[in-house]
């Protein structure tokens, strides 16, 4: 099976007052039909940038895109000129950000965005494409969404603004999804909904969703296929099975051993990750998790370790988990 | 409806906060109000941790603020150590606010930029004559070892330092004035995954050592289940279920803590593929204008007729379990209730 994008070695730099932080260190993965791939990490290790560079949606400067590539039905994004991108972005590859406040166009109606993929790529009228609209708000459970067509976002709840953006970027019924944190500033309830309606576009359209994460449950709950990324790398990828049955990297055992469980008595204090996440101005050498790895070796902290099969499409950045 | 408790050491009694709604571009005209919390009872007991829980805009962080007079309450009372707050002067006031402190969730805006963290440490001691400038060099670098910072960090500002320490900083700070109370208002929610158990723990071992009392204001459910005793559930403005916790978990009774458990995902693959999940409809309602009868009528799958028309009260049903659900009217009910 061939895969539907295709993201190699790419590589985003930022340019700061401090110097220069690498975001992104040389990740790479496909995503294919019909799966949700989840991009699992905390604050800071490069998630969301890699999502913004596949668009070439990094602010430049102070962002730049320094290598790699990203291969869409034929084309590199990363080298497509603005027509070609444009004729991608919000048709076959849509977004949804965390914070739909500040992607929402506070001028315009709902309906006049939820429709505005469709009067762009698919040239219907302004009528054609709010009668659509209305049908789309529908379908992500927005109540009397012909009388709220004509609202503003500014009157929407916070949980009917990300309901919205699910529509807007539904409505091209696109190959692609990239949902970055699309729930994080949501309640559990509403959260629950609409990762559902997500995995119901999967299931019915075949389209395919990466997702980006810091939840562990969420990944848990819903994704196909894992990459966890540490420091601007893929440091464990291997299917969502794989990675709760037998996690492999040393973060990635630290991570969910570190998070309380709703479904087990407190008996026993947690086991956190010691230290803090490192700093990107000045990442430490070898392998970037080698301070806070309780199983860290000289050839940890000299070089870097590249992702190497530990299982049937299990992959690991690690010196010595790697050995199993 | 009071829950009565002898051994509370703090207890909201018919609280009740209102913040005005305000309209008008020039004048501004007070033209409704919008109750945050109401008629809320609750006992905190001595050296247990509460959980409260709820949704965002539910009215459990200013539940908090309001418990500690940090909002003034519109009605009701709150008792600490049996002393009601509403009734004190200015100097007794004062005397019981050292007694009771806020950790908040996010620690940089809590830190004053121009102050060294060892005098945001130390000002709490002084203003409270618990230290002089002789000593409080000495406390707060013992405060600075408690909370898992090395003292010599005392001279640098809030912006040096990440996330996780600025929280072990406003744990210190909190620590400061040698208090008995503490409410963790989202203590950790804020910080990275890795972090955020370092300080769980840090909050827990303080607890035992300590002797002190919390109540801790969360969404997520299973850090909540990690350090409570009890939990209280919360759904604009009301508490809707109060149990010991591991009788909440296991049998949940209120439709809304069983949709929020339910709701919250378990970052084990094999045990979300078991779960058995009920989703409530739709959204929050506004507080503005709360549905009548249970508030959560209109997205509760279990909803009938009485539902729609009459407010639950909130019960006690055997041993510690109360709950507001019509659904459990003919439970039998002791005592209180």
């Amino acid at each position: 099976m061939t895969a539907r994008l295709q993201v190699r070695d790419l590589v985003v730099e930022y340019r700061t007052r401090d110097g220069v932080v690498r975001a992104v260190n040389g990740i790479s993965f496909d995503l294919h039909r019909g799966e949700i791939l989840a991009l699992v990490g905390e604050s800071g290790c490069g998630k969301s940038a890699t999502a913004l560079a596949m668009l070439r949606l990094i602010p430049d400067p102070p962002g730049r895109i320094v290598g790699g590539e990203v291969l869409f039905d034929g084309l590199d994004l990363l080298k497509a000129d603005d027509a070609q991108i444009r004729a991608v972005r919000g048709n076959r590859i849509a977004m949804i950000f965390q914070e739909p406040m500040t992607s929402l166009n506070p001028v315009h109606t709902i309906g006049d965005q939820v429709g505005e993929p469709l009067r762009l790529h698919r040239r219907l009228t302004r009528p054609a494409a709010i009668a659509r609209s209305i049908a789309l708000l529908g379908t992500v459970n927005i109540p009397h969404a012909e009388a709220r067509i004509g609202d503003y976002p500014h009157q929407f709840s916070g949980g009917m603004r990300q309901r919205a953006m699910m529509a807007m970027g539904m409505a091209c019924v696109p190959d692609i999804i990239v949902a970055d944190e699309p729930t994080t500033a949501l309640d559990v309830t509403v959260q629950a909904q609409l990762l559902d309606l997500l995995k119901h576009q999967v299931d019915t359209h075949g389209t395919s969703i990466l997702l980006i994460t810091h939840n562990l449950g969420v990944v848990a709950r819903y994704a196909d296929r894992v990459n966890v990324i540490y420091a601007g790398r893929v440091v464990e990828a291997a299917s969502a099975d794989a990675l709760y049955a037998r996690p492999t990297h040393p973060y990635t055992i630290g991570l969910l051993r570190s998070v309380p469980r709703l479904d087990q008595p407190a008996t026993e204090t947690l086991a956190p990750i010691e230290g803090q996440p490192p700093d990107p101005l000045d990442l430490p050498a070898g392998c970037p998790f080698h301070p806070r790895c309780p199983l860290a070796t000289a050839q940890c902290r000299r070089e870097p370790p590249p992702l190497r099969a530990v299982g049937d499409a299990h992959h690991v950045a690690c010196w010595v988990a790697a050995h199993g | 409806m009071a829950e009565p408790d002898d051994n509370a050491l703090v207890e909201a009694r018919n609280l009740r906060v209102e913040f005005p709604v305000l309209s008008g571009l020039l004048r501004r005209k007070q033209v409704a109000s919008v109750r945050a919390v109401d008629d809320v009872n609750l006992a905190v007991r001595r050296g247990e941790a509460l959980g409260l829980v709820g949704e965002s805009g539910c009215g459990k962080s200013t539940l908090g603020r309001a418990i500690l007079h940090l909002i003034r309450p519109t009605a009701g009372t709150v008792l600490f150590d049996g002393h009601a707050l509403d009734t004190l002067s200015e100097v007794a006031m004062r005397r019981h606010r050292r007694r009771m402190q806020m950790i908040f969730q996010d620690p940089y805006s809590s830190l004053n930029p121009r102050m060294t963290v060892g005098e945001a440490v130390a000002e709490p001691m002084l203003v409270h004559g618990l230290s002089d400038e002789g000593d409080s060099q000495e406390k707060v670098a013992d405060l600075f070892r408690t909370v898992g910072l090395d003292p010599r960090m005392m001279t640098r500002y809030p912006h040096e330092f990440s996330g996780g320490q600025r929280q072990r900083i406003g744990i210190a700070r909190a620590l400061a004035s040698e208090p008995d109370f503490i409410v963790c208002d989202e203590p950790v929610s804020a910080l990275d995954v890795s972090i955020q158990a370092q300080i769980i723990n840090l909050l827990e071992r303080l607890r035992g050592a300590l002797g002190l009392t919390y109540l801790f204001v969360a969404h997520d459910l299973a850090i909540v289940r990690h350090l409570s005793d009890r939990v209280a559930v919360m759904y604009l403005g009301q508490i809707v279920e109060i149990a010991p916790k591991d009788e909440i978990y296991a049998r949940p009774l209120h439709p809304y803590t069983q949709a929020l458990l339910s709701a919250a995902p378990i970052p084990d693959r094999a045990v979300e593929a078991r779960r058995q999940r009920t989703l409530l409809q739709g959204e929050i309602p506004s507080p503005l204008n709360p549905p009548t009868g249970c508030r959560l009528h209109p997205r509760c799958p279990k909803a009938h007729a009485t539902c729609r028309a009459v407010e639950p009260k909130l019960r006690q049903l055997d041993g510690q379990r109360w709950v507001a659900c019509h659904l459990y009217d003919d439970a039998p009910t002791t005592g209180g209730g």
